[in-house]
């Protein structure tokens, strides 16, 4: 494949694209650079947190466990940012997803019956507090929920659930809440000692049943568990409504009082205080204690699930940090200190989360000005060199068009210099002008190439002259036998010579003669009938024909031109045919054109000469036997006289090798 | 009394030969090298025929400022170019400026004084009260005197050079007959150059009749052989 100077650079250019690789890679690694960075740094940030928390968090631990508020089993209530809606649906409460506490299997206080179904009964519970109540979210596996109806007496008939509020014993108040068909719930107090029930409108709250089970709300007043900090919470399942017999309950057990769960704030003031103080962009800090329990964060991320990991980790007691990817093109790092109390134990944990968007976006970033720039440069070099390699290459086209017009088909050159890019002062400059004078050099050589046939005409022309006529005085003389053979001789060698000189000068003026000349209709097939009606007659020891398959052949021309180059035609013919050798003209027309095909018998032209036998100097056939003079310059003037009449001429051996044909095509007058 | 040749001619030894020629003749010559020599010598004594080159010298075209200044100083003075200058333009200059015929070297020597005898008999024939009959020939519209070298076609008279006019003659001498190139150029008194020579005759002859008579086509080519005088 040929590729031009413009391509190779347009092609040179994409070693631009190189740059937004080399770009990706740089930026890859100094996103690695800045995570590393950022764990590291993460990591001490974590440590240093978790080794100022030390005093304060054990004070506050300590504080916490000797009021009795604190076991590790108590469960925190989460301090909400927002009101709940009373509907019944969970979707509000997950800011607080990390307060959950589930309760299963193993939380299973009485059954009846068959055998515990896990996916029965079990329920989550969420604690959480806003402004001056509690709410609770209790979400309970039934796989048949039967709630209250209409009528019935004992509320124990449908799935329930047992509240107590106030520390067992002392004053406490319990209630059986129903699941209710219309989401209303209803909460029925127990007289203390069993007994009568009585609605208590100070509690409020909804249900929603749903494919896994239901799901309750309740709101109460703050004021009803302050006291106590514990709650009594049991889930009770009837499974068949007739009976109304509970099938399994499901809660706490702690202290010996079934479904008794201690609350506590979570919220540790001192921690939150310091969290909030430390005004950490970006970050995500949380402290656990060692039951697992969030005591205090910043932010509210619903995730939690890499806290899971980060807290198992924390069993060994070493800091740590790992990487999380949090979707499909997010990732966070996380780092986890221990907080080691005074006996080397580990009294809980800070984790600090950060998403590495900061090295991501930084990478990005770093990328789009890459991109960018590369993409400007790109198209700036590109567009550069596009001119560029535009213009260089117009400018070399347009030298070598000029160049290959300076010199015509015939090899003369027709200018004095190029004008491409003469003046200008680069490379192509200098060749244009060094092209100048080369066919400055060629054209003066041409011109007295041209000119040195006539010169030497003229120049041979004045001694010749003598010689003849002074030969002619001798011849005069009585010279006796002997002398006038010399004489005779001699006349001879004149004549040969001037023929020499003559041919070159007409050979040399041919073309310009031809230019002027005024051209006439003429009919081509009758000249060459007469032509070679007349030379079969002159030259009988040959035999020459003539078939004519255009009919009338009118052309544009000179017809004693054409004779001359039938004369050309004819001579060289003559020169290579044996004794009754053929020598035939065709003429056909095609095309608006006339081929004439003269054909002689004859030895080949060697191939070597085939190109350039119509040069003038060039004559090379072997069996050319005859006295005559050649010096090429018939088949010269033939063809100038061919192209003078707008044709052409061309010659090639017979396909036997017995003959050569010489193509005349010109082309036809045109009518009107 | 032999008749005066006047040859100007720079080549001494072309001069020296012409000058024998013509003298093996019966002719007088007086050679001279020189145009302003000639000029001078001629003026006084004028020569019965001139016989000029063109270059002379450093001068360029000085035979034809001499044949210029010959024919004002005396009008009926038969002057013929004799050159190796082939070129139209200079053959047409010279019979502008009132030559009887133009000719290039080389010329058989024998051809030139036959030339020479023919203008003087043409000379001396135009002299004559009454041409003679012989020698008048006629077909078609053509007629030649060759005696006195005038042609008409038409009635019209036609101004050939004496070369011109023998070729026409040779080819109305028999019309439809071929005349060859060779045989053309031998009327002419010409040496054999090449068919071309012929041919650039036969032009400038048709020309002649054309301006005459633009549908003139009296003179055909006989290609490869030569031309001849088309019959009524």
């Amino acid at each position: 494949m040929r590729l031009g100077i413009r391509a190779r650079l347009i092609l040179l250019t994409l070693a631009f694209l190189v740059i937004p690789v080399l770009a990706y890679i740089s930026s890859q690694e100094m996103k690695r650079f800045m995570l590393r960075h950022q764990q590291s740094s993460q990591l001490i940030a974590a440590q240093a947190l978790a080794a100022s928390l030390h005093g304060q968090y054990a004070q506050f631990q300590m504080r916490q466990e000797k009021s009795g508020e604190l076991t590790d089993a108590a469960m925190f209530i989460h301090r909400a940012t927002s009101p709940f809606r009373m509907d019944g649906l969970a979707d509000e409460w997950a800011p607080a997803a990390s307060a959950v506490r589930e309760f299963g299997r193993e939380s299973l206080l009485m059954e009846s019956g068959g055998g515990f179904d896990p996916a029965t009964g079990g329920f989550k519970l969420i604690v959480a507090r806003w402004e001056d109540h509690i709410y609770l979210l209790v979400s309970v596996q039934d796989e048949t929920v039967i709630p209250i109806s209409r009528g019935w007496t004992d509320p124990g008939k449908a799935d329930h659930l047992r509240l107590g509020l106030g520390a067992p014993g002392e004053g406490e108040r319990k209630y059986i809440v129903p699941v209710s068909s219309d989401g209303e719930l209803s909460f029925l107090e127990e007289a203390p000692g069993g007994g009568r029930v009585e609605r208590n409108e100070t509690l409020a709250g909804r249900v929603k049943i749903n494919s896994r089970g239901y799901v309750m709300e309740i709101a109460l007043p703050e004021s009803q568990i302050a006291g106590s900090m514990t709650l009594r919470i049991i889930a009770e399942d009837v499974d068949d409504q007739r009976r109304g017999r509970v099938k399994s309950a499901i809660g706490p057990m702690e202290d010996g009082a079934p479904g008794l769960i201690h609350l506590a704030y979570f919220q540790s003031p001192e921690i939150q205080g310091m969290l909030d103080s430390l005004d950490l962009a970006e970050v995500e800090a949380r402290v656990f204690d060692r039951a697992r329990r969030l005591r205090a964060s910043t932010g509210f991320a619903a995730d939690v699930s890499g806290e899971g990991e980060a807290l198992r980790i924390l069993a060994s007691g070493a800091p740590y940090y790992t990487n999380i990817e949090t979707g499909p093109n997010g990732e966070k790092v996380v780092a986890a200190a221990p907080i080691k109390g005074s006996d080397g134990g580990s009294l809980g944990v800070v984790i600090l989360e950060r998403s590495t968007r900061g090295a991501d976006s930084m990478q990005d970033k770093a990328m789009e000005n890459t991109l960018w720039g590369a993409f400007l440069a790109f198209v700036a070099v590109a567009a550069g060199l596009v001119i560029f390699s535009t213009r260089l290459s117009w400018r070399i086209h347009r030298l070598r068009g000029e160049a290959e017009r300076a010199i015509d088909q015939e090899g003369r050159v027709r200018v004095d210099g190029l004008e491409a890019s003469r003046e200008s002062g680069d490379e192509i400059g200098d060749l244009s002008r060094s092209i100048s004078g080369l066919l400055k050099k060629l054209r003066s050589h041409h011109d007295f190439l041209a000119i040195l046939p006539r010169t030497l005409k003229h120049e041979i022309n004045n001694p010749l002259n003598t010689i003849t006529v002074s030969l002619e005085n001798l011849a005069a003389q009585e010279m006796g036998q002997a002398g006038s053979k010399y004489i005779q001789s001699a006349g001879r060698g004149v004549a040969r010579l001037r023929e020499i000189v003559d041919n070159l000068a007409e050979a040399a003026s041919v073309e310009d003669s031809i230019q002027e000349e005024k051209f006439e209709p003429v009919d081509l097939a009758l000249i060459l009938e007469r032509y070679m009606e007349n030379s079969a007659g002159v030259y009988k020891d040959r035999r020459i024909q003539f078939s004519n398959r255009a009919g009338k052949a009118a052309i544009l021309g000179s017809d004693y031109r054409i004779e001359q180059l039938l004369d050309k035609l004819m001579d060289n013919a003559l020169d290579f045919t044996f004794r009754d050798g053929t020598i035939e003209a065709r003429l056909e027309r095609m095309n608006g054109r006339f081929l004439l095909t003269f054909y002689n018998d004859g030895p080949p032209i060697p191939e070597r000469t085939l190109g350039n036998m119509f040069d003038s100097l060039v004559a090379d056939r072997e069996g050319d036997k005859s006295a005559r003079t050649h010096l090429g310059i018939g088949l010269y003037v033939a063809r100038a006289i061919c192209q003078g009449h707008g044709g052409g001429i061309s010659a090639r051996n017979t396909s036997d090798g017995k003959g050569v044909e010489f193509l005349v095509i010109l082309p036809a007058a045109r009518h009107g | 009394m032999p008749k005066i040749i006047g040859i100007v001619e720079d080549d001494t030894d072309q001069l020296e030969n012409y000058a024998d020629a013509m003298r093996r003749k019966g002719y007088e010559p007086v050679g001279y090298t020189r145009a302003d020599q000639a000029l001078e010598a001629f003026t006084k004594n004028p020569p019965d025929l001139a016989v000029l080159d063109i270059s002379l010298g450093a001068e360029v075209d000085g035979g034809f400022e001499l044949c210029r200044s010959l024919l004002a100083a005396h009008p009926g003075l038969p002057v013929i170019f004799l050159t190796d200058r082939v070129d139209e333009i200079d053959k047409i200059s010279g019979l502008r400026l009132g030559a009887w015929d133009y000719e290039t070297k080389p010329i058989s020597l024998n051809f030139l004084a036959e030339k020479v005898a023919a203008i003087f008999r043409i000379m001396e024939s135009r002299s004559q009260p009454h041409g003679k009959a012989e020698g008048i020939i006629k077909t078609g519209d053509l007629a030649l005197d060759e005696n006195r070298m005038t042609v008409t076609w038409k009635g019209a008279p036609l101004d050939l050079t004496l070369t011109e006019f023998r070729i026409v003659a040779a080819l109305c001498r028999r019309p439809g007959d071929v005349k060859s190139y060779e045989s053309l150029m031998d009327s002419a008194i010409q040496t054999v150059v090449a068919h071309n020579t012929v041919n650039t005759h036969i032009r400038h002859i048709r020309k002649k009749f054309a301006a005459l008579d633009p549908g003139f086509d009296k003179i055909q080519n006989e290609y490869a052989l030569g031309y001849r005088w088309a019959e009524d």
